[in-house]
């Protein structure tokens, strides 16, 4: 008994000693961006490795998956007559919660692993101390370019994704279940507000923050070696996923 | 001049070092030789202020490092790692560029002639192809000059070695050391070098300390080590397994 409750313990001070450690890494860069010290250069470089490459998949999985959602609504709002419906429901889902969701999973997935992978590699190759030597301050040179590329992309990734994921599902629509362009707009226009979007994208730069920075966190803890490297990049993948559905839904509460 | 008094260094309850005391005077060469594991790395680490010492305190030119400050107002330190350490999603130019460009006071031309000179002093500079080059294209030999010229173009006045010609071949390996020797000639610079290697240690040497289970056993000259050499060293030196170093159970 006493054993579990250490094992408990334990656990509950290294992830409240994780978290402490990533809002320092927010701290830090944070502080890089507003003393000038922010790479720029590496900043760019991030936004599009982390984000702009990322893209394609998103285009891809939010067109699909609007289209999959549309066919299941389209089935049945057409019995019911509610065709007039699907515009608006099919925006709600993905603005809100798909787009967000979908495109941070995607997100976490490719840049968290990445992350990891990149700062893991360097820390066990000593190219973070040789850094250091250079008089080159890791948090503006690597960290931050890396927290804020990710969050800064990952709310227009989401904009994509809601286009993509809504032609989709409007293309479907208007295909199969004859469902006219104007029918369905009129549908958007008459009851989406303007925070149903916004709330979508303040959740992504919220995602992008979390999965960026577990990210680093996972990749400065790397030891091992290459084995440590594909350890930190599993386990930043898996915390930023489980996260993000946590943080989901804290936020979803919050927003609407 | 460096200075460490009494240092001592814990490690997750491991004593990695223990009152470690030795000063390297300005413009010499000081070799701490011992098997590994035995603390030598952590010694250069915290020379460099890459960590802290958990007692004692070590002076740079009689300025004791400050854990805070990078460089306090003192001589400018350079380290050449054991896996040389470059960045290896950068090419060798910007690897050597970095540095020179993150002070901010160069122009990139002066940036360039600064780049081809420390190739120059390293013997790579005749490759007109190697500054594109990545360090996955280069040979390990490679890595440790361009690390070195990585170092040097920042004109440290201390020069940290962290076990320089580990696994290179021997001819190599006298080519690190003839460029240890001839950076030192130009430079008059302060230096600090950690090996296993006896040829290394006795090639640049101007005093060597053996290190031993975190502490210093034996230092003198070359000649006095290995004159002199007591049980530990001897049994170093000869590489027997029976003697008082121990293997089982680590250093």
């Amino acid at each position: 008994m006493v054993e579990q409750i250490t094992k408990i313990g334990e656990k509950v001070t290294a992830f409240l000693s994780a978290l402490g450690e990533i809002t320092l890494y927010y701290g830090a860069s944070l502080a890089a961006i507003f003393r000038g010290k922010l790479d720029w250069a590496q900043t760019l470089l991030a936004m599009e490795r982390l984000g702009v490459n990322s893209l394609p998949i998103v285009i891809i999985i939010n067109a699909f998956a609007g289209m999959v959602i549309s066919l299941h609504l389209s089935s049945s709002f057409v019995d019911f007559g509610l065709v007039g419906q699907m515009g608006h429901l099919l925006t709600i889902a993905f603005s809100r919660e798909l787009a967000p969701v979908l495109t941070g999973i995607i997100v976490a997935g490719r840049a968290s692993s990445a992350i990891a992978a990149e700062i893991g590699a360097m820390a066990v190759s000593e190219q973070i101390d040789a850094l250091k030597s250079l008089d080159i301050d890791p948090q503006a040179y690597l960290i931050a370019p890396k927290i804020l590329g990710v969050s800064l992309m990952l709310p227009f990734l989401i904009i994509i994704a809601n286009l993509t994921g809504l032609l989709g599902g409007m293309g479907l629509a208007v295909y199969f279940k004859h469902v006219t362009v104007q029918t369905f707009v009129d549908s958007i226009l008459t009851h989406i507000q303007p925070w149903d979007f916004l709330g979508g994208l303040a959740k992504g730069l919220f995602f992008g923050l979390l999965v960026a920075g577990i990210g680093v966190y996972y990749g400065l803890q790397t030891k091992d070696g290459a084995t440590g490297v594909g350890t930190a990049a599993t386990q930043a993948v898996v915390s930023a996923i489980i996260a993000l559905f946590i943080f989901n839904l804290l936020l979803t509460v919050l927003f609407y | 001049m460096i200075q460490l008094e009494n240092v001592g260094y814990t490690l997750a309850g491991r004593a990695i070092l223990s009152a470690l005391s030795f000063t390297v005077p300005a413009g010499r060469t000081y070799v701490l030789l011992g098997p590994s594991g035995c603390g030598k790395s952590t010694v250069l680490r915290l020379v460099m202020g890459l960590i802290q010492p958990t007692a004692g305190r070590i002076l740079i030119n009689g300025v004791p490092l400050d854990g805070r400050k990078k460089n306090p107002g003192g001589p400018t330190r350079g380290m050449i790692f054991q896996s040389s350490a470059l960045f290896d999603f950068l090419t060798v130019y910007e690897n050597i560029a970095l540095g020179l460009r993150k002070k901010g006071v160069f122009t990139e031309q002066e940036i360039k002639n600064r780049v081809q000179q420390e190739l120059d002093h390293v013997g790579l500079g005749d490759d007109p192809d190697l500054l594109t080059k990545t360090p996955g294209q280069l040979s390990g030999g490679m890595r440790k000059r361009v690390a070195i010229a990585r170092t040097l173009a920042l004109d440290p006045e201390i020069i940290l070695y962290d076990e320089p010609t580990t696994g290179l071949d021997p001819i190599m390996a006298e080519l690190i050391h003839d460029l240890i020797l001839r950076v030192h000639r130009r430079l008059n610079v302060t230096s600090l070098l950690v090996t296993h290697d006896l040829t290394t240690a006795l090639r640049v040497a101007d005093e060597i300390g053996f290190l031993y289970q975190g502490k210093i056993r034996e230092s003198g000259s070359a000649q006095k080590i290995l004159e002199e050499a007591g049980p530990l060293l001897r049994q170093f030196i000869t590489g027997c397994l029976a003697g008082p170093i121990r293997i089982n159970g680590g250093w």
